[in-house]
């Protein structure tokens, strides 16, 4: 299993390295500029001096692959630039961000699964009752709602109408009141995702001789649930799941935004409206490492969960 | 009270003793003795009312403000009359309680007719009602219109009329208090057996005891009317004397003239749409939330270039000026100017006695060196900002181009007096030096140590500011070493919340979580009547100048020939498009709009007129001759509504002219293509003068509109904008020959209109809860915030309606 992880790890190097290339390549051959945003589009035609300037000044004036080169040259040795933008280190604002959709992301998830998984399985043992569709229709209506409707829309209920609680805006640490409405719209996304896959598996395994056998066995229903589908049914949303939570703890943009938390993943979003390369960069490093960290996960989970599955 | 009532119960029982002893000895029909020697009931009355009102007056006329109110002033007096007004002793009253003690106490023993003539006796001896709010009142109100000093507040006055009136008031025996001393004394010394000899003598001992505390109310007024008197000459003590400007400047250089600025006042009339009121408390928390929706990135003046961020700088980095609510520069950091015969030289002088937030002066080296260093292109300033200006001066274009550090133009020569020689004539340098960019901080110094220095700058005023990047929240707190008394040393502080949804920002609003935010939605819904925050929306129209518009390139076909660009002017309804698209805001038809000085005075041109008939004359008269004719014509776009409105044009030039106009739709930071022939553009001005609201537009050479402007037209513009310069700030002609240049522009059809400034688009309309009390915004000039250092916090309650008085 080692032997299979630090190969994985090997992998993923090459991977990392044509992903950091294409966003590279499309940030610099793509249309949009960073300092022709930066001087304000519609003012006027930006003086052309000035632009080249600034094009010197952070070293936009060199050919690709050196700024490319240069770039991976930083990035090994921990450097992840200065945003165009704001002249601030892009390493200090991913340290501080990050670490906030971390936490957020990380409670996304367990919420996450400890709603989905129980849902998927209720509405998989209550298949074609009301309970089915109140289960599988709620999940469909939460993930069809955008997040900066439902957002506002929680907030007008209970801020404003039933006057619990103020605007939950803002980051005041993990353990505030303002992060269970951000975390709960986090979790509401993906949550379609793991109870119907949930509901899949476990319709899937009832069917199956083993439970069968188990039944004939006089094995109460609850412990042929949890003993004989459960397990089996859980390895499609494992999968699925590792995905979803790379990306919540990258950040949830649009809860980020709604919800003015000073996550990886507004920053991220940010970046790529002003075009600031460094950060968007930033945005690609860091995601796809997640993504890529995840799958591993995923698959050494696998393992785990499904005595057949071998690794090697 | 209880000695007045010891005494009398005394007397009258003394009496009682002695007219009883005589009713022992005499007939009992004698007539009843005269009443003894005492003040009148005229001179009773007289005496009360008289010290009364006249305390009352005199203490209200020396206490009450200028400029107050006058239903705030009845509010007032009726509040504190009524407070402090205590019932007193009428005629009816005493005969009332005379009657019952005399029928208690004589069993019978004295007719009625004796009882009666006793009775009116003393009531005769009786002072009119002793205390009578009604008629207090219009003596106070009196005195208040005919004399009210300046400099005392609300509360102010109202403790002062307060004070007086319970002063003249007080010891006056009530009605209960009379009546009971009579009936004790009277039951006391009768025992059933009193002649009405008696009872007169007990009735004119009480009255003797009444008038002594007439007399003791009498003192106490005056006492009263002293102390507020004294009370109101120390709430209008003039403030300390503003620090002595020192204006012992040296003598004028030869060859130049020197103007001593007047200095920044916070003018009363024109002061506040929501002035503090009497009744109202400070709100314990006196820090002002704020929510923004844009990102607060740049909080250093010379990295700015139009942001909503620039309008604390007036208060946080003080420029050379500022620009004052008559939009002429008033005294910041610099008192006077001196300028050279030609415009092309100035010397600001600086306040001696400015420092740095660390309490280190301010020379005139270090608002060179702020300045070269905010020019250079690793400071980045923007388009627009700080680098306009430098440019300007002798050398600076070298220091914004990188090529040098130092300006030569900018001379300091000596601690407070800074040389800046320009590479042209310059009218407006002074106004240019009211603007914000130009605000002085220690970057220069700091930068050398610290790279994060910007998000803790070293300024110069009485706020310093902070800002977090990874939250975006900006903190304005009172700064150390402020150095004038005017404005006072802040007391309030303010957060600016980065909360980007502007929809979250209207339910904290509601929610009374932010103090202040820019309008959510729709300004035009909000500015109804009906809306339910229509009542907290400020707007305080500003005078501006400027435009958004589609520029036609002049230089490429078909748009080289005026009747093309006059048809595509006349041949869309561009007000209708505009006002359908942008709520609110009016479709622009000028550069100067009226109020703005030298606007034309026929105001709102009317030469672009939706008018298809007149665009389908033009096309035919344009040498294309047809829309057949004419080559391909693209507009350039990138933000959707400007999408939509390219859409709409496109549509009604195809119905009304048959033209075929394509849409560029490029990304943000993408650069317009070889084809595109209109481009979108806007400009404006941050200072109140024809010459820079022109000068970006019309221009040749400015930035917007080089390269684009037809040969012979750009020619005419030339001549007419060298005339224009050549006048003076004070030549009768010079308003006329700006005129000209923006009648010659709009006749050229030089462009498609989209929205006018000076409505909205000089963030002229904000969101204040009701509490923010003595808040002003002018919205322009980036004085938006100009009377920062003199807001107050009233206690937060969105249901208080006395705030929407």
């Amino acid at each position: 299993m080692l032997k299979y992880t630090f190969r994985r790890i090997l992998f993923s190097i090459p991977v990392l390295f044509v992903i950091l290339l294409a966003t590279f390549a499309l940030g610099f051959y793509g249309p949009g500029d960073p300092l022709r945003t930066f001087y304000g589009e519609e003012l006027g035609e930006p003086d052309p001096a000035a632009i080249e300037r600034l094009r010197k000044l952070h070293g936009l004036d060199r050919p690709f692959w050196t700024q490319f080169f240069d770039y991976i040259g930083g990035l090994l040795r921990g450097d992840l630039g200065r945003s165009i933008l704001d002249r601030i280190s892009v390493g200090r604002q991913v340290k501080a961000t990050l670490t906030i959709s971390a936490q957020l992301g990380g409670a996304a998830a367990v919420l996450l699964l400890a709603l989905g998984v129980p849902l998927g399985i209720l509405a998989a043992v209550k298949q074609n009752t009301w309970v089915d569709y109140l289960v599988v229709g709620t999940t469909i209506a939460g993930q069809s709602t955008p997040v900066f409707v439902l957002g506002p829309l929680l907030m007008i209920v209970f801020v404003l109408w039933l006057d619990v609680m103020n605007t939950p805006v803002g980051w005041d640490g993990f353990w505030s009141t303002k992060v269970i409405m951000p975390v709960f719209l986090m979790a509401l996304g993906p949550m379609l995702t793991v109870v119907r896959q949930m509901r899949s598996g476990v319709l899937e395994t009832l069917g199956q001789g083993y439970v069968r056998t188990a039944r004939a066995k006089g094995l109460a229903e609850r412990r042929v649930i949890s003993r004989h589908i459960i397990k089996n049914a859980f390895t499609p949303v494992a999968t699925s799941t590792g995905l979803i939570v790379a990306g919540l703890v990258t950040g949830v943009a649009f809860v980020e935004l709604v919800f003015a938390i000073p996550g990886f993943g507004f920053y991220t979003l940010s970046g790529f409206q002003g075009r600031d390369f460094p950060v968007i960069m930033a945005g690609a490093v860091i995601g796809s490492s997640l993504t890529i960290t995840a799958n591993l996960v995923v698959d050494l989970t696998y393992a785990a969960l499904d005595p057949r599955v071998r690794l090697g | 009270m209880s000695i007045t009532l010891r005494m009398t119960k005394f007397v009258a029982l003394l009496c009682g003793l002695v007219s009883l002893a005589a009713l022992l000895a005499c007939a009992s029909d004698e007539a009843p003795a005269p009443a003894p020697a005492g003040p009148s009931a005229e001179e009773i009355a007289k005496l009360v009312s008289d010290s009364v009102n006249a305390s009352v007056s005199k203490a209200v006329a020396d206490a009450v403000p200028e400029g107050t109110d006058p239903r705030e002033i009845q509010r007032m007096v009726e509040a504190a009359v009524a407070a402090s007004a205590q019932p007193g002793v009428s005629r009816a009253d005493v005969e009332s309680a005379v009657t019952s003690a005399v029928q208690s106490a004589t069993a019978g023993q004295l007719t009625a007719a004796e009882v009666q003539r006793i009775v009116d006796a003393s009531v005769q001896a009786l002072p009119p009602p002793q205390i009578d709010a009604s008629a207090i009142r219009p003596l106070v109100q009196q005195a208040v219109a005919s004399s009210v000093p300046e400099g005392v507040s609300a509360e102010q006055i109202a403790r002062l009329v307060e004070a007086a009136v319970d002063g003249a008031t007080a010891g006056v025996p009530t009605r209960a208090e009379l009546a009971t001393s009579i009936e004790d004394a009277v039951r006391g010394a009768s025992a059933g057996q009193l002649t009405a000899a008696d009872v007169q003598n007990i009735v004119n001992a009480s009255l003797v005891a009444t008038e002594a505390a007439v007399e003791r109310a009498q003192k106490a007024a005056e006492d009263a009317a002293t102390a507020a008197k004294e009370a109101a000459a120390a709430a209008m003590a003039p403030p300390p004397e503003p620090m002595e400007r020192m204006l012992d400047l040296p003598p004028v250089m030869s060859g130049y003239t020197r103007t001593i600025v007047s200095e920044f006042t916070f003018e009363e009339d024109v002061k506040s749409p929501r002035p503090w009121r009497v009744g109202m408390t400070l709100d314990q928390d006196q820090s002002v939330t704020l929510a923004w929706a844009g990102t607060i990135r740049h909080v250093i003046p010379g990295r700015m270039g139009s942001s909503y961020g620039r309008t604390w700088n007036q208060w946080t980095f003080m420029s050379p000026f500022i620009t004052g609510h008559d939009l002429q520069p008033q005294a910041s950091l610099a008192v006077a100017y001196d300028k050279s015969a030609d415009g092309t030289s100035y010397i600001l002088h600086l306040d001696p006695a400015a420092v740095f937030h660390d309490g280190s002066p301010v020379t005139a080296a270090d608002v060179k060196a702020v300045w070269e260093f905010s020019a250079t292109p690793a400071e980045q300033a923007p388009w627009g900002g700080i680098i306009t200006y430098v440019k300007d001066m002798v050398g600076g274009a070298a220091v914004v181009n990188g090529d040098a550090e130092t300006a030569e133009g900018l001379v300091a020569l000596d601690d407070h007096r800074l040389q800046v020689n320009l590479v042209r004539q310059n009218e407006l340098f002074p106004l240019e030096m009211s603007t914000s960019w130009m605000g002085v901080h220690k970057g220069f110094e700091q930068s050398k140590t610290d790279e994060n220095w910007a998000e803790h700058p070293i300024g110069v005023g009485p706020f310093q500011v902070t800002y977090d990047p990874e939250t975006r929240d900006v903190d304005i707190t009172p700064a150390p070493n402020w150095w004038r008394t005017d404005p006072p040393r802040p007391s309030i502080t303010y957060h600016i919340r980065h909360v980007p949804d502007r929809q979250v920002q209207e339910i904290q609003f509601r929610n009374s979580e932010i103090d202040v935010g820019f309008p959510f939605g729709d300004i035009a819904d909000i500015m109804s009547p009906g809306h339910d925050l229509n009542m907290d929306m400020l707007f305080r129209p500003a005078p501006a100048a400027g435009m958004w518009y589609f520029a036609f390139d002049q230089t490429k076909p078909p748009f080289d020939d005026i009747n093309v660009r006059k048809a595509f002017l006349h041949g869309a309804d561009h007000k209708t498009i505009t006002e359908t698209l942008w709520p609110a805001n009016f479709v622009a038809t000028e550069l100067m709009n009226p109020g703005f000085p030298c606007a034309q005075p026929e105001g709102h041109y009317t030469g672009w007129a939706y008018d298809p008939d007149m665009a389908k004359e033009a096309l035919a008269a344009s040498s294309y001759g047809s829309a057949d004719a004419l080559p391909a014509m693209t507009v350039s776009v990138f933000r959707p509504v400007i999408v939509s409105q390219a859409e709409v044009i496109q549509e009604q030039l195809k119905e009304n002219l048959g033209v075929t106009l394509n849409i560029e739709v490029r990304e943000s930071g993408q650069a317009e293509g070889e084809e595109v022939g209109i481009y979108r553009r806007s400009g404006g001005t941050a200072i109140a003068d024809p010459d820079p609201a022109l000068w970006g537009i019309t221009h040749p050479d400015a930035p917007t509109p080089a390269g684009i402007m037809h040969p012979s037209n750009a020619d005419r513009m030339r001549e007419l904008w060298t005339t224009a310069r050549s006048l003076s700030l004070d030549d009768p002609g010079r308003c006329a020959a700006f005129q000209a240049i923006e009648k010659e522009w709009l006749d050229s059809y030089p462009v498609m209109p989209i929205i006018g400034e000076g409505k909205f688009g000089s963030n002229v309309g904000i969101m204040v809860q009701p509490w923010m009390r003595d808040w002003d915004h002018l919205g322009q000039n980036g004085a938006f915030y100009i009377g920062m250092p003199y807001w107050k916090v009233a206690t937060r309650d969105r249901g208080n309606a006395e705030y929407y008085r």
